[in-house]
């Protein structure tokens, strides 16, 4: 089948910026994008985008011109961004459009996320009792894995420690400071097992990106970055996702294994021939976990792969090279835009000075939603 | 659907402690400064299911695998009403 190109890509730094509103953000890495495709608003011909706390993405129209297309707005948790390139992509096969835009951006209001229960099919008197807090699943799952696999402390503070070293390498990071191991590892337990510089925050960011068919690429002569596989999974039966009261007697694979296994068998390539990887670190046990749930490597094969260094940039397999969701923090409709943007940057080899070495061909992005949703992808350099 | 029984006793599944106030609607959210600490599980029930209950704190240590009984406990709300819930606390003996 005829591959869908990302030939424009576009980014509002994450982080805060006063005075300036999450739709404005939005408008702004849209405009990045038609500007890096060399195309005009009225070339797009249909539209996909989301925000959690900015409002409908469809608004963006009033700045970005009102052309009448179709522009469709979508919420699917963090995994929002994922989501909107997922539809977007499919809208090119389709053939609904020439030209299609995924867009996301977001301006929360600081301290964590307060899901709504009645909103995620939960009862009301698990999030009344305090049942209903992100950073416990995260902790919960966490706990129970280390347990599982003999995963360090020390690695969980490893993971931190690479994403504010890589965030420092980011002109568009919202954290650009190192932060000292001593610091991450005293800093203040939030969940045990995870401490305060283990998290990402809620923040703000927007990002845009554009799409065309492989022949229209071929057409133009345009440069490109080509989706080799786009999936979408949700939670299945026994998996262990967030919001969960309770779990099943199997624990059976998560929504993130499925749709990895997913676009792995769709673009007919393995874990071992993608060169640079984004996957989804809410915080630092999500980006060690989902590293197997993805494929990277076996379940507990984890601590010897981190403590020997092989997920910095300059190892075997870079993980979150512009610093994650922990050195940018999350505009949830833009943050899974943003890891599709750093991989189009290292595969364009544009990353500046965390360029991964020596020309990287292929990369993967993984994000992960409430209240059980995960959206992979697969991209080549040619 | 059908009621089962699960039992009074499972063991530790995994477990956390919630170290800061929850945002509303949390009851306690009104007045943080009577926050307290409490745990979050999983038990594991003899049949092999998972219930995610709050944990009472005491002086133990809580351990994976350690066996854990069903409590019944009281929550307050802000306006004075409360709210009949269950705890999992440390088996003892």
């Amino acid at each position: 089948m005829e591959r869908v190109a990302i030939i424009g890509i576009g980014l509002h730094p994450f982080g805060r910026t006063p005075g300036m509103s999450g739709l404005d953000q939005g408008v702004f890495a849209a405009r990045k994008a038609l500007n890096d495709a060399d195309l005009k608003w009225s070339d797009i011909g249909i539209a996909f985008g989301g925000s959690r706390s900015s409002g409908h993405a469809m608004a963006a129209t009033n700045q970005l011109g009102l052309t009448g297309l179709p522009f469709i707005n979508l919420y699917t948790g963090c995994a929002t961004g994922g989501s909107s390139l997922f539809a977007a992509a499919n809208a090119i096969k389709s053939g609904a459009a020439k030209y299609a835009m995924a867009l996301g951006f977001d301006k929360h209001e600081r301290g964590a996320f307060s899901p709504s229960a009645k909103n995620n099919g939960v009862p009301s008197w698990v999030s009344e009792t305090g049942l209903m807090v992100t950073t416990q699943f995260f902790a919960l799952k966490l706990q129970r894995y280390m347990h599982d696999y003999n995963i360090s402390n020390d690695t969980l503070v490893k993971v931190a420690e690479k994403a504010f070293q890589n965030g420092s390498l980011n002109p568009n990071a919202w954290r650009k400071n190192i932060v000292p191991y001593k610091e991450i590892a005293e800093s203040k337990m939030i969940s045990d097992p995870l401490r305060k510089y283990m998290f990402c925050s809620p923040a703000e960011g927007g990002a845009a990106l554009i799409l065309t068919s492989e022949t229209e690429v071929r057409k133009m002569g345009a440069k490109a970055v080509f989706l080799e596989a786009t999936e979408m999974r949700t939670k299945n039966y026994g998996s262990f996702e967030v919001y969960d009261t309770c779990l099943a007697v199997d624990i059976k694979p998560t929504a993130t294994s499925n749709a990895a296994k997913a676009a792995f068998e769709s673009a007919g390539i393995g874990p071992d021939d993608i060169d640079v990887l984004q996957i989804q670190d809410t915080e630092v046990g999500a980006e060690i976990m989902h590293l197997a749930e993805n494929g990277f490597c076996k379940h507990g094969d984890q601590e010897s792969l981190i403590q020997n260094g092989e997920t910095l940039i300059s190892g075997k397999i870079p993980v979150n090279t512009d610093g994650g969701c922990i050195a940018n923090g999350e505009p949830i409709g833009a943050s899974g835009l943003r890891q599709i943007y750093e991989i189009c940057l290292q595969l364009r080899g544009q990353a500046g000075l965390r360029q991964v070495l020596n020309s990287p061909q292929v990369g993967y992005t993984h994000v992960y939603g409430s209240p059980g949703v995960s959206a992979v992808n697969i991209l080549s350099a040619s | 659907m059908e009621d089962k029984n699960f039992g009074t006793v499972g063991s530790l599944w995994s477990w956390t402690m919630q170290n800061l106030p929850p945002k509303a609607p949390y009851f306690l959210h009104e007045n943080k400064e009577n926050f307290k600490i409490y745990g979050v599980g999983f038990i594991e029930m003899p049949c092999g299911v998972k219930i995610k209950s709050r944990l009472q704190i005491n002086d133990l240590k809580f351990e994976i695998g350690q066996l854990m009984e069903l409590k019944t406990s009281t929550l307050k709300k802000p306006n004075g009403e409360t709210l009949p819930t269950f705890e999992f606390g440390v088996k003892k003996g």
